[in-house]
């Protein structure tokens, strides 16, 4: 029982945000269910089944557009806060630190430690992936989760537009029309903002205890980074 | 068809339709689906019972791709 407590204790934050992902999955579901089948009585046509709308491209497309804004904003993120600076802020290196950093702040070569991933300590291109494997991972997903937006947000708008007595649209067409890309520029303008407020407020801003926060007495113009 | 005061099938035959022409493109997406024949595009919905037309007789009458089709016989 000890260990399963710990184990709970030590993954607390992963474990809360999960069930929360979890439970709001769920509510869009059920809302975008309802929201759907109105649309549908308003027209006369058929409403369906939850389990219809969960494999439907009206369901995906909300589902991809959010997903994909989320993982651009991490790859951002973390590729521009490698080179730039927010002087004050708890979620920027010192100004001075900009660039790749030395391999012995980053522990390689003959100062990785025992402990290291396999792929920080065998060196060669392994570890040159390694290096920068979570933007590359962040950048895969997004990339998916965009490729997927543009399909499924095809699909879904031609049936609507059919609904309306248009012309379905091609993907290239699909690709230049406003559905795309206001679906896309809404979801990267709140993204962005979110971390540009993030970094701004954490300068002047505290809260005691949160790693994302500096210390309650720290000054303003001290920057912290997460080393 | 409830407009023209008439049963469904006696009321379309007075419509003025098309007859079948050749297929020139189908579109599906969803519930919705459109058949573009020669000399006339049809609209569907797909209901628990299959595809059924929704307008058929459609034709474009404006330029603007934004501009509904107009059809001779319209569901709802």
């Amino acid at each position: 029982m000890s260990r399963k407590k710990g184990f709970v204790r030590d993954n607390s934050l992963s474990i809360v945000f999960g069930l929360m992902l979890v439970v709001t999955l769920v509510g869009q579901s059920l809302w975008g269910l309802v929201g759907y089948n109105q649309a549908a009585r308003t027209a006369d046509l058929q409403q369906v089944s939850l389990l219809r709308y969960l494999t439907s491209s009206s369901f995906a497309v909300d589902l991809s557009e959010n997903w994909q804004s989320e993982y651009l904003q991490f790859t951002l993120y973390i590729l521009l806060t490698v080179w730039l600076v927010q002087r004050g802020s708890s979620e920027s290196k010192k100004p001075g630190e900009s660039g790749r950093e030395t391999d012995e702040k980053q522990l390689l070569g003959p100062f990785a430690r025992a402990d290291s991933p396999h792929w920080a300590r065998v060196g060669g291109w392994r570890t040159a992936v390694y290096s920068h494997s979570l933007v590359i991972v962040m950048t895969a997903i997004f990339v998916l989760s965009w490729s997927a937006q543009a399909v499924t947000g095809r699909v879904a708008n031609n049936e609507e537009r059919m609904r309306d007595l248009l012309d379905p649209l091609s993907l290239g067409a699909y690709l230049g029309s406003p559905d795309f890309w206001g679906r896309t520029l809404q979801n990267w303008q709140s993204e962005l903002l979110a971390v540009g407020s993030m970094t701004v407020f954490a300068i002047y801003l505290r809260e005691r205890g949160s790693p994302e926060s500096k210390e309650v007495g720290a000054p303003h113009d001290a920057t912290t980074s997460d080393d | 068809m409830a407009q023209s005061g008439s049963s469904c099938a006696a009321a379309l035959s007075k419509e003025d339709l098309p007859s079948s022409s050749a297929v020139m493109s189908t579109s599906v997406a969803g519930h919705s689906a459109q058949v573009a024949f020669a000399d006339q595009v049809v609209f569907l919905a797909r209901f628990d019972d299959g595809w059924m037309v929704t307008a058929a007789g459609c034709s474009r009458t404006s330029r603007d791709t934004s501009a509904p089709y107009d059809c001779t016989v319209k569901g709802g």
